[in-house]
């Protein structure tokens, strides 16, 4: 273990919702545009949560703080894990306990909107878990291990279906259309969200980023090369690129129900990743020629 | 003679004593016999793992010369006993009018009186009891969360009728557990065996009440042709091999069992699933339900279902001399896990919740055991032992809600954190250190799906099960902890007997956590070298968790305190930072529903096809030997 690298993906996890804050905001922008409409500054979601921050404390029972809380580190945990180059599946394992407690911690008020918001947050991640741990086998089908740190291999090539099984999960996990299910601000105020308020809810938003940066942070395992600089462009550019396909798809569907989010996610997401396991199995065993 | 031994010894005789003595104690003595011999099991069932584990011995041989009286009177009175066992079932089936039952009781006693006949009655072992790691975890489990579970009993079974029979086979199946897993002599597994099928059957009849009566004769039929299967298998054993003992058959290599011997394997596999309730098999155990809640404690936790799943993992090594077998079986399990997950989202019933999540974690272990790898049984005793210890403290605070507020529906529970603060810390314990990490069965669930890259379409069917219990798992604690603005209003004091055995075994959830390196690495994977495997070095995750460095969990530990004390510490709350929840700008108290995804139907559909596939599953276990010979 090298305790300098720990030092180092400490800071990287101290600084990494900065750099999805950044990423949101040229996602406001990008959707603004897309609506013919100017849209706020990129640095606007910072702005949001100072605000969210300095506002006065309100909130409905304390074990929702608590709740919230425990998601939050759990959060940061998964990505520091993540960058510090752990197990995957320990990472998935954590990220499992952190959508647990966000999910707790909605119930744990009585309100409709939220315990409404937290079953179906609940169901999106029945939906999204098998697939995540499909593609974590795909990383180790092609690196024969299960180790977050990023490796030389051009995952994308050898990968490409469980590439677009991420896609579908990074629209669940950044609350996107057509899959917002829990959120739904339209349909259920903001589901799991609608009982916090003020410096709660800049708590929860930074939760929300620090599983966003995750998230990135396994697209960019998509992408590798012996060349850092080369590696370091590649992975910043497959990250757009996923945003973009994410905000493409945000602007140009309605939302589904919560059921059909499930049934997607679960058939096709799945089929995806299991199809792509199947070849890369069937190449690596010599079923398929490869050249 | 060792103390060690005599230990081990008393473990199976000072149950047993328990059980003379509860049975015809007036109310007042009796209380006092369950303290006394709940504290002296405990007591030897600690020391006896102290001394295992100080000792770091491979296992600890019990031979003849160290059960105390002459082999012979051991011999003669279990043989004796034995047979006064299987006519008593067979009355218990005819008394029950199930022909199923009798027929199976009759087919038993053919084998096994006609095996004797033919081996010869009264022959003496060579070695009668082992105590290795893997009898240890059973027994040390079965000996301190089986005894708790009869002290919590005390209180929750008073005003209730029968309660000296009631406590006679609560102990009996404590002794008779014990004897099981210690039984090196196949014939007296097999005694053992029936003996905890008896006591089984009289707790799940306890209430005589129809439903009762009708779950206490289906339980009677299922375990009953499962003992028909263990039968068999230690009867063919005998005639085909000459040996009655597992340490011998366990040592004959592959040239001799490979072929027509897998049979022996399969009937014990297949006897195991039913005690160990997987699909097909599963029925009994939910029916089993409507026993007093501490039998349900005792059945899910430290007996009944552990001895299946322990068959199944001492054939571990035979069943990997024929990977088909092998595979076949860790399909069953893994089927079992996944829809057995799916299976408690559609109940509202908290007990058939529990029901269902202790046959899909059974099924999990039985998974592991078909992935035969050493890591993969790594998996299979940690899931093994963490869930047993989870799974009984959540099923007596089951028992006390059940007993304060006369409920087992999830719906009724709303506010539970209210009205029993206690009770509710509880069950969000048992209910995280059931699915999430750092504690213990997260190991195992690690281990596992590293293990099922072996076979991935398992790892398909544990990505499923293991999302689908985190949602039913969060649905409920979600239920309980979800609060108004109201003061807690305490629903009045908690007996001691509720929160004395509650809090032991909480805090043993928590030490046996932070010490999950530890029983990786010195107790786990010695255990797998002396069933002959070799070291699960190699699989990362068994690596990473026998390190001492230890950073990855206890990063999680370190983050989740942090996540619980700062907002403690930090964010006080008073009158006026208190908000109302959004209703629409109404003035009411909001109502809420949970959700159950389509509620009995689905229930019927999906048991139906789960119970079809692994029914085939098990026929092919069982003719697996079979081609194995042929081809």
């Amino acid at each position: 273990m090298d305790y300098l690298w720990l030092v180092i993906a400490t800071i990287i996890t101290v600084i990494a919702p900065f750099a999805v804050a950044v990423l949101a905001g040229i996602d406001r922008r990008i959707t603004a545009r897309m609506q013919n409409r100017v849209g706020p500054p990129i640095l606007q979601p910072i702005y949001d949560l100072m605000k969210l921050l300095s506002k006065t404390k309100m909130l409905i029972n304390k074990g929702q703080i608590i709740l919230a809380t425990l998601y939050v580190t759990m959060s940061i945990l998964a990505l520091w894990m993540f960058i510090a180059g752990a197990d995957l599946l320990i990472i998935f394992f954590v990220l499992s306990a952190a959508a647990a407690f966000y999910t707790l911690a909605a119930y744990a008020v009585l309100s409709p909107f939220s315990q409404i918001g937290a079953t179906r947050e609940l169901i999106q991640v029945i939906a999204y878990e098998p697939v995540v741990l499909m593609v974590f086998f795909g990383v180790y089908l092609v690196n024969g291990s299960f180790s977050s740190a990023a490796t030389d291999d051009m995952l994308i090539l050898w990968l490409p279906l469980m590439f677009a099984a991420m896609i579908l999960v990074l629209l669940v996990k950044l609350q996107k259309s057509p899959y917002d299910v829990a959120e739904a601000h339209t349909e259920i105020v903001g589901g799991p969200e609608v009982e916090y308020s003020g410096k709660f809810l800049g708590l929860v938003k930074v939760g929300h980023w620090y599983e966003a940066a995750l998230a990135f942070a396994v697209i960019s395992l998509f992408f590798g090369s012996p060349n850092i600089y080369v590696a370091f462009a590649g992975k910043l550019l497959l990250v757009f690129l996923a945003l973009f396909i994410v905000i493409l798809v945000d602007n140009s569907t309605a939302r589904l129900r919560y059921g059909q989010m499930a049934r997607v996610v679960l058939t096709y997401g799945l089929a995806l990743t299991v199809v792509n396991a199947l070849v890369v199995w069937a190449v690596q065993e010599g079923v398929i020629p490869w050249p | 003679m060792q103390l060690i031994e005599t230990l081990a010894l008393l473990t199976i005789l000072l149950p047993t004593l328990g059980a003379l003595l509860a049975y015809p104690a007036g109310d007042k003595a009796r209380k006092w016999v369950v303290l006394a011999f709940a504290a002296a099991i405990i007591l030897v069932g600690g020391v006896m793992t102290l001394m295992f584990l100080y000792e770091g011995e491979g296992a600890v041989d019990i031979g003849n010369d160290s059960l105390g009286v002459d082999v012979a009177a051991w011999v003669w009175g279990i043989t004796a006993l034995d047979i006064v066992l299987m006519i008593v079932l067979l009355y218990l089936g005819a008394r029950s009018r199930s022909l199923i039952a009798v027929v199976a009781a009759i087919l038993q006693m053919v084998i096994v009186v006609g095996f004797e006949a033919w081996h010869g009655f009264g022959k003496a072992p060579e070695l009668p009891f082992v105590l290795d790691r893997l009898a240890l975890v059973l027994v040390a489990v079965c000996c301190i969360i089986g005894s708790l579970i009869a002290v919590f009993a005390v209180h929750y079974m008073e005003g209730r009728q029968k309660k000296g029979r009631f406590f006679a086979f609560v102990f009996l199946f404590l002794g008779a557990m014990n004897g099981a897993v210690l039984s090196n002599e196949l014939l007296w597994l097999f005694f053992f065996w029936e003996v905890t099928t008896l006591c089984s059957y009289y707790l799940i009849f306890h209430d005589e009440t129809d439903e009762a009566k009708a779950s206490a004769r289906l339980a009677l039929e299922i375990t009953l042709w499962g003992g028909v299967a263990l039968a068999a298998g230690i009867a063919y054993a005998g005639w085909k091999f000459g040996t009655l003992e597992m340490d011998v058959l366990m040592g004959m290599g592959s040239d001799k069992l490979l072929g027509l011997g897998l049979v022996i394997p399969a009937l014990l596999v297949v006897g195991g699933m039913t005690k160990a309730a997987q699909v097909p098999f599963q029925s009994w155990l939910l029916g089993a339900m409507v026993a007093p809640t501490p039998v349900s404690a005792l059945l899910h936790s430290s007996t009944m279902v552990n001895l299946g799943v322990y068959a199944i993992i001492r054939m571990a090594p035979l069943l990997k001399l024929y990977l088909p077998l092998s595979y076949t079986v860790a399909l069953a399990g893994g089927i079992t896990f996944a829809a057995t997950a799916g299976l408690a989202l559609t109940q509202n019933n908290v007990k058939r919740v529990l029901a269902y999540s202790t046959i899909g974690n059974l099924g999990l272990v039985v998974m592991c055991v078909g992935i035969n790898t050493p890591a993969s049984l790594v998996a299979a005793v940690f899931i093994l032992l963490f869930h047993a210890v989870s799974k009984g403290m959540l099923f007596l605070s089951v028992g006390v809600i059940d007993h304060e507020l006369k409920t087992k529906d999830i719906e009724e529970m709303g506010g539970l954190s209210e009205k029993m603060p206690f009770v509710t810390m509880i069950i969000v314990l048992g209910s995280v250190s059931m699915m999430l990490p750092p504690f213990g069965l997260f190991a195992g669930k690690w281990l596992s799906v590293e293990a099922a890259t072996q076979m991935p379409m398992l790892l398909l069917l544990l990505g499923v099960g293991s999302a689908a219990t985190v949602l039913y798992y969060t649905k409920w604690v979600g239920r309980i902890i979800s609060r108004t603005q109201a003061t807690p209003k305490p629903a009045g004091p908690l007996s001691p007997y509720y929160k004395v055995p509650l809090g032991a075994i909480a805090a043993g959830i928590i030490m046996l956590s932070i010490l999950t390196p530890f029983f990786a690495h010195s107790f786990a994977f010695p255990m797998l070298e002396g069933m002959g495997y070799g070291s699960p070095h190699g699989s990362a995750a068994a690596d990473l968790l026998a390190t001492n460095s230890y950073i990855w969990i206890g990063a999680v530990f370190l983050f989740m305190a942090a996540g619980l004390a700062l907002p403690i510490a930090l964010v006080a709350v008073k009158e006026k930072d208190k908000a109302k929840v959004y209703t629409c700008g109404e003035d009411m108290e909001p109502q809420v529903a949970g959700h159950y995804f389509g509620g009995e139907r689905t229930e019927m559909t999906v048991t139906d096809l789960a119970v079809s596939v692994c029914a085939g599953l098990a026929i092919a276990i069982m003719l697996l030997p079979y081609i194995a010979e042929v081809f």
